[in-house]
């Protein structure tokens, strides 16, 4: 597991109502190559709403860096980008 | 022993005679909340099916309302068998029944006419109390007999009720030629108290009435009813739901959280992640829930269940509203909750008053209510629907 990306997704009122609810389902979405790289789990906040007046979500944490407007594409290439490095 | 000690828990569960759609066993109870007095009836009526079912309704309406009005025993059982219709076939009018009236003060008045004697269970034992023996001439014809039992409840009792359906079972068959004799009946009672001495009077009930289909090889030969009183401990809820207005309470919230005696359940990710935090403990959320619609329950150790806030409130008001039209258990973590809230008596609420800064965002579904109005919803269909005591303490 130390060696795998971790991705947070948060489930959070807001952002699960402003797309967080689809972004939960990665896990069965993630492409093949990719399954056996990456951890996912939920997080009750990841603290939106203390980075900025306003905030975008939903929000998704990938290795501790912070996400806005999060969809399971852009989290897919943000993936890709990483192992590729 | 004050009423206010202890919570009487009254079940009735019911399998009809084999074909007929409505059952002729008709139960009836009402708490008087004014008095702080509980009346139960249960009344068999002669034959089977819709005749009976209106020979029983009757019986146990009357039963219930004079019992109410402290109406003499005798004058009532007698009024009541005189109203009842004449059965064409049969040439009689009757009903039996059963009624229980629990008092403020506990005391509790049995009246018996006819149906098998009710079972009184105490601390693994069957008590037998001697009944009064009341005669009464109906229309003046053969006299007919009628037994009245006073007595005070301790926590822990029963008293189990039936109808012939359940003594009468398994009648004609190879285990019970003679039917579903008392000493049997007795036994099994004792058998389901044994390792979960605080069994439901709804499940009890069940198992009864279940048992005793069973002894008919599944094929009911009279309308099979069992009513259990169960006079126990009231079983407490905590809900927190929304942080503390002032964050200086953050810690007195955690200290009745921490401190309940009971059921806790919390109700919102702010919420969760502020007393996790204080208790020192982390917070598993948990991805593979049931229920897509509502945001995934999670756990913190110590805590019953921990769901997300407002969307979850507002199933759970919905789902209430309409119960038991769905089946909650659907539902996810509303499932959950609802599960909670039927089971326990006494069911506390800690309303966090902070505004979530973030639900404030005009783009979003006007569904997201404020949270205090769906509370209130809730308090006010557990008040009157289900009879549960409920309090609110806004924070």
């Amino acid at each position: 597991m130390e060696n795998k990306i971790k991705v947070r997704i948060c489930v959070g009122t807001y952002c699960y109502v402003m797309g967080g609810h689809e972004l939960k389902e990665i896990k069965n979405k993630l492409p093949d190559d990719l399954r056996d790289k990456v951890y996912v789990e939920a997080s009750l906040c990841l603290g939106c709403d203390n980075i900025k007046a306003n905030p975008e979500p939903p929000y998704a944490e990938i290795n501790g860096k912070l996400m806005e407007k999060a969809t399971i594409e852009k989290i897919v290439a943000e993936l890709r980008n990483l192992l590729n490095q | 022993m004050k009423m206010n000690d202890f919570f009487v828990e009254i079940a009735c569960s019911q399998i009809n005679k084999n074909g007929q759609i409505v059952s002729g066993d008709v139960f009836q109870s009402k708490q008087l909340k004014d008095e702080n007095r509980y009346v139960t009836v249960l009344s068999d009526g002669l034959g089977s099916g819709i005749k009976a079912n209106i020979l029983a309704t009757l019986t146990a309406t009357m039963g219930l309302n004079f019992t109410s009005e402290r109406f003499p025993l005798i004058k009532t059982a007698q009024t009541i068998l005189d109203t009842l219709p004449v059965d064409s076939e049969r040439k009689i009018s009757y009903a039996t029944f059963s009624i229980v009236d629990i008092d403020c003060d506990g005391e509790t008045h049995l009246v018996e006419f006819d149906n098998p004697p009710a079972l009184l269970l105490r601390n693994g034992q069957l008590m037998e109390l001697p009944r009064e023996k009341h005669i009464f001439h109906k229309n003046k014809k053969a006299p007919k007999e009628l037994y009245s039992l006073t007595f005070m409840p301790q926590k822990e009792d029963r008293i189990v009720i039936f109808t012939d359906g359940v003594s009468q079972s398994g009648i004609g068959t190879a285990i019970y030629p003679f039917g579903w004799d008392k000493d049997e009946i007795v036994t099994f009672c004792f058998s389901l108290t044994e390792g979960h001495p605080h069994i439901s009077a709804h499940t009890f009930a069940d198992k009864i009435t279940k048992q005793a289909f069973k002894n008919d090889i599944y094929s009911a030969k009279d309308d099979i009813s069992c009513l259990v009183i169960y006079f126990r401990q009231p079983r407490k809820l905590l809900v927190c739901t929304g942080p503390p207005y002032d964050i200086k309470n953050d810690d007195w919230l955690t200290d009745k959280v921490t401190h309940f005696e009971g059921q806790k359940l919390i109700c919102g990710g702010t919420t969760a992640t502020i007393i996790a935090r204080k208790m020192n403990k982390s917070i598993q959320v948990n991805m593979d829930n049931d229920y897509p619609e509502l945001p995934p329950a999670s756990a913190i150790e110590g805590i019953d269940l921990v769901t997300e806030g407002v969307l979850t409130l507002s199933k759970v008001s919905e789902l209430l509203e309409n119960y038991p039209d769905k089946n909650a258990d659907a539902f996810g973590p509303a499932g959950k909750i609802i599960h909670m809230l039927r089971t326990n008596d006494e069911i506390n609420f800690i309303v966090g008053t902070r505004i979530n800064e973030a639900h404030q965002d005009p783009t979003l579904p006007v569904e997201l209510e404020i949270r205090r109005n769906v509370v209130k919803k809730i308090v006010k269909i557990l008040e009157d629907k289900f009879l549960k005591k409920v309090s609110i303490h806004y924070l």
